[in-house]
């Protein structure tokens, strides 16, 4: 299992490393992963932290028996389903052609 | 038990095994369609995207999902249902953070990816370290718990079943693993996904159905019959008080870095994983079986190291490459004997440590004993040492010499094949201090099992498996000199057996201490066995050409 690189595929890395296809896959994934990652952690803590201070506001009854933490809890769900769908696609519009577009850069690189 | 009880037993009897069945009808389908390693580790690299996250998936319900929170939320009402929700929200993280960046490094697991920047073999190391250490303790965790679902499906009620049951899902584990490959246990896991999600789905409609779908009676009626106050109320059970409440935040932090330990064990299965998988297994039947069954569970490694080595490595050479051999030479005697002076030596350790005195009535000897027995076999006993000619110290080196390379010797060969004929094959390139280091780190948590329960170090069961470990790590080089030099896997089950009967010797005459500070598992040992791998390395300095495999 053991990889060896040949120098001549280290090279091509670092050819991709510092090309403008690369730096441009680097930001569109960061500019979407690192905020959306920053967003639901807070969206999740705050439940949390509601959950453990804010009781009151927590076991207001919306209707019949269920209440604002339930509500509340299931919202996470959604949410974290959302991202996920939102996530998926954005990865297919603007991730996948770039990184498709490395990879074949690469290959024909190490078969020249 | 009435008669619709029995109709239910017999109907959950039947679809369970009809599950086993099918799972066992793929395993088998898919052995037959295995072809090489790319078909063994990968598939073949035909399983679809969804095909695997639907196995993924699998591999997260896991039993401690389905029954622990909804045990959890049976007990603490909301909290629990609350507690799940760290999973749901780790899993992004591992998406987001980890997923996308190794896939489009091309690397399938976090070893391969930081092997690339890191140097090979220490991030391979810490990998194969970590996973199996966690294995080991998850699997304990699973296996019982799988055991005792098992045993209730089935009605049994005696522990001996029960035992037998958990060790049944063991081997059946093993089977689906090392026969059915990457392929059989995707399948086994897209099966087990879609069976689960099924069902949920159907008791959930059962349930709303019961209450005309009316998701608020349904909870009015929970919390009534919880006859808890606040049961759909956060708080039952981590707002008792402000540390509780703390706990619960960090909890919620810690489920982050689980959401990637995750990902780490998706790596794809290797026959050495697969083996230490088989290892743990077996160390986890020894703790459950009774003490006069340990000894076929001591087979496990055997087992898995035969398998994985017979399917992989050709048939009809296996006794070869494990060296199977018996062509006794002068190593073979230092392999009886070695262990008895070591034995020795830590006696006289144990004499010159300050806290440790001669005990020529073995009163502390005695005193343990009368805490396991029954007091009148404790007294049976005692009348008996009475009558012996000699001191029965003595009687137990000629006992231990001759159970050690014989009736020890055949039940520690079950584990030798494991240790000192896979491993000590498979790490060779290691160099000799490193893959007798690795083989220590294997050894001495697989007894974890046994110590938790008791065993070795009654008072310190927690501490006992850190204590187990090194000891471990220090017999490994011995045991590996030795074994390398006898050239035979056969001289290695002779040492294991005869450290099993000899090393008690160091506890027979001597008080003073607790089971960490005294005899060779203790201090004293440890100390010895320390002393005595800077021997080794002498020795092997000195021109003495280091035994390779």
């Amino acid at each position: 299992v053991a990889e060896k690189l040949s120098p001549a595929r280290h090279d091509a890395y670092e050819r991709i490393h510092a090309s403008d296809d690369f730096v441009a896959l680097k930001k569109a994934y960061t500019g979407f992963a690192f905020p959306m990652t920053v967003a639901f952690m807070v969206w999740y803590l705050t439940y949390v932290i509601c959950s453990n201070w804010a009781t009151g506001f927590m076991e207001t009854k919306v209707i019949g028996n269920i209440n604002v933490a339930l509500v509340f809890g299931l919202l996470q769900f959604v949410s974290t389903f959302l991202i996920a769908y939102i996530y998926s696609r954005f990865a297919a519009k603007k991730l996948d052609p770039i990184a498709d577009r490395l990879q074949r850069q690469y290959e024909e690189e190490i078969n020249r | 038990m009435n008669v619709s009880d029995d109709n239910a037993q017999t109907l959950t009897t039947v679809l369970f095994l009809a599950v086993v069945a099918l799972t066992i009808g793929i395993t088998i389908w898919a052995s037959r369609n295995t072809k090489g390693a790319a078909d063994y580790y990968a598939a073949g690299r035909n399983i679809s995207g969804f095909q695997n996250g639907l196995a993924i998936s699998g591999d997260y319900m896991s039993a401690a999902s389905f029954l622990g929170i909804s045990g959890a939320i049976a007990l603490y009402g909301y909290d629990g249902f609350l507690y799940s929700i760290g999973f749901l929200v780790a899993w992004l993280i591992a998406l987001l953070l980890v997923a996308e960046l190794l896939r489009n490094s091309g690397r399938y697991t976090m070893a391969d990816q930081l092997a690339y920047r890191m140097k090979q073999r220490p991030v391979r190391q810490a990998a194969a370290v970590s996973t199996v250490v966690v294995s080991i303790f998850y699997l304990l965790a699973q296996m019982v718990g799988a055991g005792a679902l098992v045993a209730l499906l089935l009605g049994a009620d005696s522990q001996a079943l029960k035992n037998l049951t958990i060790v049944g899902v063991g081997l059946l584990m093993i089977f689906y693993v090392t026969f059915g490959g990457m392929k059989g246990t995707t399948w086994v896991q897209i099966v087990k996904a879609v069976l689960l999600m099924a069902g949920t789905v159907l008791i959930t409609v059962l349930v709303l159905a019961e209450f005309g779908f009316n998701l608020s009676d349904l909870l009015g009626s929970a919390q009534s019959e919880s006859g808890k106050e606040g049961f759909l109320d956060p708080g039952l059970r981590y707002g008792t008080d402000s540390t509780a409440k703390l706990d619960f935040v960090s909890l919620g932090l810690a489920l982050v870095p689980a959401g990637i330990a995750t990902i780490l064990a998706f790596a794809p299965p290797r026959p050495d994983l697969i083996l230490v998988a088989g290892l743990g297994i077996g160390g986890i039947a020894i703790g459950l079986a009774a003490q006069g069954l340990a000894v076929v569970f001591m087979f496990g490694p055997a087992l898995a190291a035969w398998v994985v080595t017979r399917r992989f490595e050709g048939r009809g050479r296996t006794r070869e490459l494990l060296e199977i051999r018996f062509r006794p030479n002068r190593w073979w005697a230092v392999a009886w004997l070695l262990p008895l002076a070591i034995s020795l030596v830590i006696l006289g350790v144990s004499l010159a440590l300050p806290w440790l005195s001669l005990d020529p009535g073995m009163s502390a000897l005695l005193e343990r004993f009368r805490a396991q027995l029954p007091p009148e076999q404790f007294e049976q006993i005692r009348a008996r040492m009475d009558l012996l000619p000699v001191h029965p110290f003595f009687l137990t080196i000629v006992q231990g010499l001759l159970a050690g390379p014989t009736l020890n010797a055949l039940a520690a060969f079950g584990e030798e094949l494991g240790w000192r004929g896979f491993l000590f094959r498979k790490l060779a390139p290691l160099g000799f201090w490193r893959s007798s280091l690795l083989i220590g780190l294997l050894w001495g948590p697989w007894h974890a099992p046994l110590i938790l329960q008791g065993h070795n170090y009654p008072q310190h069961p927690v501490l006992g498996v850190l204590w187990m470990t090194v000891f471990c790590v220090l017999l490994s080089p011995l045991m590996q000199w030795v074994r390398a030099r006898a050239g035979s896997v056969l001289a290695a089950a002779v040492m294991h057996g005869s450290v099993n009967a000899l090393f008690a010797l160091t506890l027979m005459v001597v008080k003073g201490g607790d089971d960490l500070t005294m005899g060779a598992t203790g201090l004293p040992g440890l100390l010895t066995l320390l002393a005595f791998n800077v021997g080794l390395a002498f020795v092997m300095r000195r021109g003495s050409t280091p035994p390779a495999a």
